[in-house]
């Protein structure tokens, strides 16, 4: 092996870009290459053992969760520190927007480096039991885990690794709904109460990418800088672009020739903005923050110039009313009024009227749900509302929608 | 046992009050907006809409009277920090 070779490896997450299966999880349409132990332990060196000094550096780095809320890793750990109850660590590769797959990828791809982040996780933080939880279908990830312990030669080591397959539920990947699951109860999301027991027990739950980052940070390699993306074009596609690249280039780098009318940044519960808003801002984190905008887990859906934005809305959020917890009633009854207005509006059989009373509900049912899930739908549907404004007259006006390509995201009904 | 250092915890001042919800015990039965209609009142759905940020002296008095009028035990007060 050439040093440049060894240089570029460690520069990123990937093996390399990957063409998945348009829904479900993230198997890839061609084999990708997957890295063996041999040649992780050759790349990487052998997992270090944790020293003091692991904190300091997690937050000299300011490694953040790469689950698309991006809590900063030394914040979870200091406050799982402070308590003493028995710890669970879970590595979380349920990727539950539907599009997502650079988890399942990276999981294909490198899973050393995420059982490796993983280990060293567990051990920094003394706990009893670490799990992998993965969606339900994904088998393949599944299998590539039990392949990577086979490899190792594991049979329970300093600390058992347990492999849980979640249900095949969109908020099944929520890590609230994970702790809840992983403790015996049912696998949805709860509200956080103030724990004040200090020898409760307790779960902290990474995403499989901050272990990986985990992994190299731990080794004193450098946290590459680099964004992992899905992105549905005609294809559905993995890709791993450096964090100043803009939206723009990266439609360029997948082959797309003319512009989108809009982009949908962050995945079904994410947010509308008009290409024009957005095509040269970097897909860094910090820049999308600033312009009050969020990539989450790194989903990215351009929407072509002659699709009808209000019928894919209005897909989106009949599809996120379909999967509500049922647990409270913002989410149980708001999320299919706002899935009826919409569904109104897309039919052009509404009015401004029916826009009043679609904005009223959104009013209603932000920020009141148990858990965060309502809050992604009625985002959603601001944005849409801004977004498509224009669009939107000719749906309430009796112009018609002229719009007529038929876009149908993968999951959602048409 | 944790191989790092356990940070030092720090001391926290107490402060205000604020009333909570818990939407998953919350049947939408209303006899909390019943109980305190000045600072609570029920959505279309009949679910309460409860004040968000800390509670005057005046109004503390009233989301104690929401907390106990609830039968399913959903509303709490909590300190604000």
């Amino acid at each position: 092996m050439t040093l440049t070779a060894t240089r570029v490896a460690t520069d990123t997450l990937l093996t390399g870009p990957v063409t998945l299966r348009p829904s479900g999880p993230a198997d890839s349409i061609a084999p990708s290459v997957r890295e063996s132990f041999d040649d992780h332990v050759l790349r990487f060196g052998r997992r270090p053992d944790v020293s003091a000094a692991l904190l300091a550096r997690i937050e000299h780095e300011g490694l953040l969760g790469h689950g698309g809320a991006f809590v900063p890793v030394g914040v979870k750990w200091r406050a799982a520190l402070l308590r003493k109850g028995p710890l669970t660590v879970v590595a979380n590769a349920a990727e539950s927007e539907p599009l997502a797959g650079k988890d399942g990828t990276l999981i294909r791809q490198r899973p050393h480096l995420v059982l490796d982040g993983l280990m060293i996780a567990a051990q920094a933080l003394g706990a009893d039991r670490a799990i992998i939880w993965l969606h339900g279908d994904d088998t393949t990830g599944r299998a590539m885990f039990e392949y990577a312990f086979r490899e190792r030669g594991w049979s329970g080591r300093e600390v058992p690794v347990e492999i849980i397959d979640g249900p095949v539920h969109y908020l099944a990947g929520e890590a609230q709904a994970i702790t809840r699951a992983t403790s015996g109860g049912p696998a949805l999301p709860f509200p956080r109460r103030a724990v004040t027991d200090p020898w409760a027990p307790q779960t902290i739950v990474h995403n499989v990418e901050t272990l990986a980052r985990l992994a190299l940070i731990a080794r004193e390699l450098p946290n590459p800088s680099t964004r992992l993306l899905t992105v549905l074009g005609s294809q559905r596609m993995v890709v791993e672009v450096g964090q100043s690249t803009t939206i723009e280039q990266v439609l360029i780098a997948l082959g797309w020739k003319v512009a989108p009318q809009a982009v949908l940044l962050g995945g079904y519960a994410g947010i509308w903005a008009k290409w024009d808003d957005v095509a040269r801002l970097e897909v860094a984190e910090k820049t999308m923050r600033a312009a009050k905008l969020t990539l989450g887990a790194g989903v990215m859906v351009p929407l072509a110039d002659d699709a009808c934005g209000v019928r894919v809305t209005a897909d989106l959020i009949s599809y996120l009313a379909s999967m509500s917890a049922r647990q409270c009633g913002p989410c149980l009854f708001g999320l299919p009024a706002l899935a009826e207005h919409w569904a109104k509006l897309a039919d052009e059989d509404g009015s401004y009227r029916v826009i009043d009373r679609l904005r009223a509900d959104i009013a209603a049912v932000e920020g009141r749900g148990a858990c965060r899930h309502p809050d992604g739908a009625t985002r959603l549907s601001t944005s849409a509302l801004q977004t498509f404004s224009a669009h939107l007259g000719s749906h309430v006006t009796g112009m018609r929608c002229r719009h007529r390509s038929h876009v149908a995201l993968p999951g959602t009904s048409q | 046992m944790s191989a790092l250092d356990k940070p030092r915890r720090s001391l926290k001042r107490q402060s205000g009050q604020r009333l909570r919800v818990d939407p998953l015990v919350c049947d939408g039965i209303g006899q909390c907006a019943m109980a305190a209609s000045s600072i609570i009142h029920l959505d279309r759905w009949g679910y309460p809409v409860i004040p968000t940020g800390e509670l005057s002296p005046a109004d503390k008095g009233r989301a104690t009277r929401a907390v106990n009028a609830c039968p399913r035990q959903a509303l709490w007060l909590e300190a604000t920090d």
